[in-house]
């Protein structure tokens, strides 16, 4: 008879009274590149049962209990947590131990910071805090990659959670990075001043200190493809190369050679070295602009074939920004190409504003010093 | 979201502070948890030690109505998890630990097991009634309750049946037995088992019409709980829904203040305060809102039917009532059940009660609450 009562007060409880609230953890990490940071709260309650806090035995959690158990509660968090890109371990640490109140009391609030030996698109979260004490223990994982978040649970029969940090679907990435392309040559100022100096002499070029007006519409409109077309290509050789870590060049001289590029397009706009074969200059030059912005793009830790994909989705962006602005400016520039007001107004000056405002950029990038504000 | 909000960090102002109160338990469990736990420890193969230690973590559950005893007493039977061949004891623990968290169909399978095993098991019996009852199986709980008249005392075996005669068509009759069993029988039964016959009896009453009887039944109870110093959710809730009816929230208010702690009783003294336009009515609206968002944070379906009422006592959302109590239905249909899905319908959309309306009158429940409804659900159809 004694079982039979002893089921019976339960089943009363049927209903959905369900005080208090089962035990979780709240295990939030940030990841960007091989480098994670987070907090991790666990309940007081859960860590007296994994590690003990109640030293007096009075049932009562002082802030000064927590504190002499700081190493227990923070190694056996830690030893129940693990991260892993591809097969290696990432190096976890507790950073700061502080309380934090949920809708159930107070919780220890472990900062966590960590670091991969090497970045790896197969990230593994691996969890076992509590599950062989509770077994309706959960671990509340929020895992933010740069921006892109994901919620997810462990529980005794789920670990272990792998997330594939390349993996998305591609054409809403392509689509993102498309995006990023026009964004680029928009905000990129470096890219629309290099261009304005390219286009500038389109419509009307200097050849022996005379302007010589383009003939027709149809050839300045090909060389404008051609010359924009080429620098993409360009742009997207070097890019793919520097992002797929086949070339390496020093990040700031590459910068300052683009500032460089920019200078000489603007001087050979008034006094001309190359007259003919623009697109090759814009080839070459493309080359050292793609080189310049690999940098962002290999930060992201995309898999090869997300990152073929994305670049080639970039650089249709950049391509596409590109013929944008000169389909606005050619028509302009065409009708006033015999103009004076074009030719000393406008190319002239214009082509020395580039021409300054390049010199400037390549001394603060060769001397690593501020001038200007963008 | 809220859920992703981070909730601030601080370092408390001494070392004094006091950061966390653990369960007040009988220490002549806890100190036999202790032991059993070393045991298990030392071997991990005894049958008998676990299933102990599991029966430990549930009686302890139901003293302080703590989730988190169930979770202990679920990882002590782990080596059974989903096995066919589990421990007839084992195979009840884990019906228990189903059933909470609203796996009735699993609870069920584990009862109708242990029960082909050894037919006179009189607690799995009352178990099955009881997710029989809670699914709206209603012949199948009236025989699980029919099988317990020859294995344990009338007053179970009566209450069980009266219970489901009562949601079945035969309110009076149930009354009326049940006060007979009161007075006759529970002269000797435990104190416990008379606190549900009262508790059962009052739900009847109200059911009936009768206010006066349901509210003397449910003191009945509440005083013999608070005799014993034993805490029974079920009835305060039940109690509370039936005050909150007459119109007495702040008696309502008064006597839930100490157990904000469980949610179902939170919810109706937050519905109260809200009544009495109580200073920290907002406040315990919130406390619940994040309450629920983290139950779903981890995946738990438990919380439907509170949800489902405070989005319409409290949120006045009738859409989204609508759909939790829908859903809800789907797992659970108990008279409080109907209630929900027919004042969330009622308020936003009355097609949506059909299926519940065609349940009433299948099963025959006399509910004065439903009929009301249903009256004003049926002027509904004829403006329409």
């Amino acid at each position: 008879m004694n079982r039979m009562l002893f089921v019976l007060v339960g089943l009363l409880a049927c209903g959905g009274v369900h005080a208090h609230k089962p035990s979780d953890s709240y295990l939030n990490l940030s990841l960007s590149g091989q480098t994670v940071v987070g907090r991790w709260d666990i309940a007081l309650r859960d860590l007296e049962l994994a590690v003990g806090l109640d030293a007096d035995g009075n049932r009562r959690i002082t802030w000064g209990e927590v504190q002499r158990q700081r190493n227990a509660i923070t190694s056996h968090a830690l030893s129940h947590l693990q991260l892993t890109m591809g097969d290696q371990t990432c190096a976890l640490e507790a950073d700061g131990l502080q309380i934090t109140d949920h809708t159930d009391g107070a919780y220890a609030a472990i900062g966590i910071t960590g670091r991969c030996p090497q970045f790896n698109p197969q990230l593994t979260i691996r969890y076992d805090l509590l599950f062989p004490r509770d077994a309706q223990h959960r671990g509340l994982l929020r895992l933010d990659r740069q921006g892109r978040v994901e919620s997810a649970v462990f529980s005794p029969a789920r670990r272990s959670l792998a997330f594939d940090l390349g993996e998305t679907r591609p054409l809403r990435v392509a689509w993102q990075y498309l995006q990023e392309g026009l964004w680029h040559v928009w905000i990129g100022f470096d890219h629309l001043l290099f261009l304005a100096g390219l286009l500038l002499p389109i419509v009307v070029r200097r050849e022996q200190g005379r302007f010589v007006p383009a003939e027709n519409a149809g050839t300045a409109t090909r060389e404008v493809i051609r010359i924009v077309t080429s620098f993409t290509l360009a742009h997207f050789a070097a890019l793919s190369l520097a992002t797929l870590g086949w070339i390496d060049l020093p990040s700031r001289w590459v910068e300052a050679a683009v500032a460089l590029t920019i200078v000489f397009a603007a001087i050979n706009n008034i006094v001309p070295v190359v007259y003919r074969r623009l697109w090759l200059v814009a080839f070459a030059f493309g080359l050292i602009h793609g080189a310049g912005y690999a940098s962002v793009l290999s930060d992201l830790g995309l898999p090869a074939m997300a990152l073929a994909l994305s670049l080639f989705a970039f650089n249709l962006g950049v391509e596409g920004a590109q013929i944008a602005v000169a389909a606005v400016f050619l028509p302009v520039a065409y009708s006033l190409r015999r103009h004076r007001l074009y030719q000393y107004g406008v190319l002239i000056p214009g082509s020395l504003l580039v021409a300054f405002v390049g010199m400037v950029w390549f001394i603060e990038r060769a001397a690593n010093q501020t001038l200007m504000p963008w | 979201m809220p859920a992703c909000v981070q909730a601030q960090t601080y370092i408390p102002e001494s070392a004094e502070t006091v950061l966390a109160t653990l369960p007040d338990t009988d220490p002549s469990l806890t100190d036999d948890i202790r032991r059993l736990q070393q045991a298990v420890a030392e071997q991990p193969d005894s049958v008998e030690l676990r299933v102990r230690l599991a029966e430990h973590h549930i009686a302890l559950y139901r003293q302080t109505d703590d989730p988190r005893y169930n979770g202990y007493a679920q990882a002590a039977i782990a080596p059974w998890r989903e096995d066919v061949d589990a421990p007839t004891r084992v195979l009840l623990i884990r019906a228990h630990l189903n059933q909470q968290r609203h796996a009735f169909a699993l609870a069920r399978a584990d009862l109708q097991l242990a029960l082909e095993r050894d037919p006179r098991n009189a607690q799995a019996w009352l178990a099955l009634s009881v997710v029989e009852r809670v699914s709206g199986r209603l012949a199948n709980a009236h025989k699980a309750c029919a099988a317990l008249l020859t294995l344990t005392e009338t007053l179970v075996s009566g209450t069980c049946l009266a219970d489901i005669a009562s949601l079945a068509g035969k309110a009076p009759e149930a009354f009326a037995t049940l006060d007979r069993l009161l007075q006759a029988e529970s002269v000797d039964s435990a104190d416990h088992l008379r606190r549900w016959a009262l508790t059962i009896q009052g739900e009847v009453a109200w059911r009936l019409g009768e206010p006066e009887l349901a509210l003397q039944a449910f003191e009945g109870g509440l005083a013999l709980a608070e005799a014993n110093e034993q805490f029974d959710g079920y009835l305060l809730s039940a109690w509370a829904d039936f005050m909150l009816e007459q119109g007495r929230a702040q008696a309502v208010d008064r006597r839930l203040e100490p157990y904000d702690q469980s949610d179902a009783l939170l919810l109706r003294r937050a519905i109260a305060a809200k009544r009495i336009n109580h200073p920290n009515a907002g406040a315990m609206a919130d406390t619940l809102r994040r309450r629920f968002a983290a139950s779903q944070r981890r995946g738990d379906d438990v919380h439907l039917r509170e949800q489902a009422r405070f989005a319409l006592d409290i949120d006045n959302k009738p859409s989204e009532a609508l759909w939790l109590a829908q859903r809800n239905w789907a797992m659970q249909k108990e008279p409080a059940d109907v209630l929900l899905v027919l004042r969330a319908a009622l308020a936003f959309n009355p097609a949506a009660a059909d299926p519940v309306v065609a349940f009433v009158s299948e099963t025959g429940l006399q509910d004065v609450r439903v009929q009301t409804l249903l009256e004003r659900l049926g002027d509904t159809d004829a403006a329409a």
